[in-house]
């Protein structure tokens, strides 16, 4: 009787310390999983912040530079930026994001002429205006040291390249090469041919220094046919990219009109970013006729004496509108309806008292 | 019968053994309540430092997005009057901080008549949707005082109370009389 009281004494004793150890375990292991929780929340949302303030930083950066008229800048930033711009119609989703963060900021309205992805240690800004020949909008040019822009001419002081090389942001890498073969690869982040039509056929060779695996993704090629053989023209741009082991692939043709959307096509040097954020210029170009017609309405009834001036205005602007509404637009029309614009408005500024259009 | 006798017999009945139960099965329970009463304070201390944890996160948040809404607001009431829809310029020879009238009455006009209808996918209200968010944009004629004028020229109301204003003297110029005037661009912010 005694034996058997003392032995359930003792299993009951071991049950209550079995089941201390039990409860310290598992209510031990419940606050260690919550604040391991805690920490691992806490790490991915101080990164996303971290995200979120660089993006804020740069967001603003942007916007001032638009406000601001011309300005260059070299910025110090570590984190990579990916752009995406997407049209459908008239509508636009245009994004990008910077670092781990997942948030993106949204530039549906603006223009930002890059490549898909800038990654490294500092950022290249140039802001410059898009005129047509008046005010329409600010352009932002982004590029960094780690991508080389390689003029490609049998001239070595050939025009066009000249006014290229001034017209993309200072400090850019420019390089020069008579041939593309044999280009040396010095491991760009980016390497773009940029080429005259009349090199074409340059193209057609393969390039036996970025023939490697790794060099997927990593060499583009612009082929640029102005009219004139000016930057300050309209015509074509084809973009091409580099395939290692086949040569260069066509990726598609778009049209420019003016230096400021031949610069962002070399800078961007990817096809679809630069046909969205130029079709984003187009639109705003629309809008602005839009106004300058109106306001030139409300001229010829403050001031009749300068109404055929400003009627001859709004047909040019009338054209312009017509031709960059086309599908494709037909830059061939709307560029020498902007020179006659400026040519007027120069004659209303030198020979008349007439309000001047811009 | 000897007393060791009975203490023996005591301590081998049945009712001795329950006392000594029942202070163990006492003891265990007042241990296990210890233990339950301790892990719910500690809950609670962990509870508290978190709602204290994220309310100041929140009040640090805020501030943060005060913070951005006033250097956004400074940032547009200045590169408002270097937009093209607005600024006074002669062949691209931009006047600072100069606000073109007759660009003004068209603007106004142009984003007036949109302000009322819902045209979401109009062009311009999207782009100055973009450009601007939940703000009020007026322009109001001071000096001189005979025909003051004031502008709306843009308005889309916010959703809660929360507002930060701007004041910034500006030159008002009518490119059909050639005068100039003295005016104020309000901006207001919305949350």
């Amino acid at each position: 009787m005694a034996s058997t009281n003392f032995a359930l004494t003792k299993s009951r004793k071991g049950f209550e310390l079995q089941f201390n150890w039990l409860f310290v375990i598992i209510g031990g292991a419940i606050l260690l999983g919550f604040f391991f929780m805690l920490i691992t929340r806490m790490t991915s949302n101080s990164e996303e912040e971290i995200g979120l303030s660089s993006q804020q930083d740069i967001d603003s950066l942007f916007r001032a530079n638009q406000a601001a008229s011309e300005t260059q800048k070299f910025i110090r930033f570590d984190k990579k930026i990916s752009f995406f711009c997407s049209s459908l119609g008239n509508d636009f989703i245009s994004e990008y994001y910077v670092g781990a963060s997942k948030a993106s900021t949204s530039y549906n309205y603006r223009v930002i002429f890059a490549p898909s992805f800038l990654n490294s240690q500092e950022i290249i800004l140039k802001s410059s205006p898009f005129k047509a020949p008046f005010n329409v909008m600010p352009f932002i040019y982004l590029t960094n040291k780690h991508t080389e822009f390689v003029f490609v001419s049998q001239d070595a002081n050939n025009p066009l390249f000249s006014q290229l090389a001034s017209l993309l942001p200072m400090n850019s890498t420019i390089n020069k090469a008579a041939s593309i073969s044999s280009y040396k690869n010095t491991n760009y982040d980016y390497t773009v041919f940029v080429l005259n039509f009349s090199d074409k056929d340059l193209l057609d060779s393969k390039l036996v220094n970025f023939d490697k695996p790794i060099d997927i993704g990593r060499v583009y090629a612009v082929l640029l046919d102005p009219a004139g053989g000016i930057a300050d023209s309209y015509g074509d741009i084809a973009f091409y990219e580099y395939e290692p082991g086949s040569g260069f692939d066509e990726l598609g043709t778009a049209g420019f009109m003016g230096s400021e959307l031949l610069t962002g096509a070399v800078v961007s040097h990817d096809y679809k970013l630069y046909s969205c954020e130029s079709r984003k210029a187009l639109l705003r170009l629309n809008f602005t006729l839009e106004l300058h017609k109106k306001k030139l309405e409300q001229y010829s009834l403050s001031v009749p004496s300068c109404a055929s001036s400003y009627d001859r205005m709004m047909q040019e602007m009338n054209g312009i509108q017509a031709a960059i509404g086309e599908e494709k637009p037909a830059f061939d029309q709307a560029y020498p309806l902007i020179r006659d614009i400026e040519m007027l408005n120069e004659y209303l500024v030198r020979s008349t008292e007439c309000p001047s259009m811009y | 019968m000897p007393i060791d006798v009975l203490i023996i017999d005591y301590k081998n009945s049945g009712i001795f053994m329950e006392k000594i139960r029942r202070q163990r099965n006492r003891k265990s329970q007042m241990q296990i309540s210890e233990t339950i009463f301790a892990v719910i304070i500690i809950v609670v201390i962990i509870v508290i430092g978190l709602v204290f944890y994220s309310k100041a996160k929140e009040g640090s948040l805020k501030e943060g997005m005060r913070e951005a809404r006033m250097e956004r607001l400074v940032e547009l009431a200045h590169a408002l009057t270097s937009w093209p829809e607005l600024e006074c310029s002669v062949r691209e020879t931009r006047e600072f901080d100069c606000v073109d009238m007759v660009k003004l009455d068209v603007l106004t006009s142009v984003l007036g008549s949109e302000a009322g209808s819902s045209k979401s996918s109009d062009y311009s209200f999207n782009y100055y949707y973009d450009l601007i968010g939940r703000a009020r944009i007026t322009v109001n004629q001071v000096y001189p005082s005979s025909g003051k004028r004031s502008w709306i020229v843009y308005e889309r109301k916010g959703t809660s109370r929360t507002e930060e204003t701007i004041t910034l003297p500006i030159s008002l110029y009518d490119p059909t009389q050639k005068r100039y005037a003295l005016g104020i661009l309000e901006l207001k912010m919305y949350e």
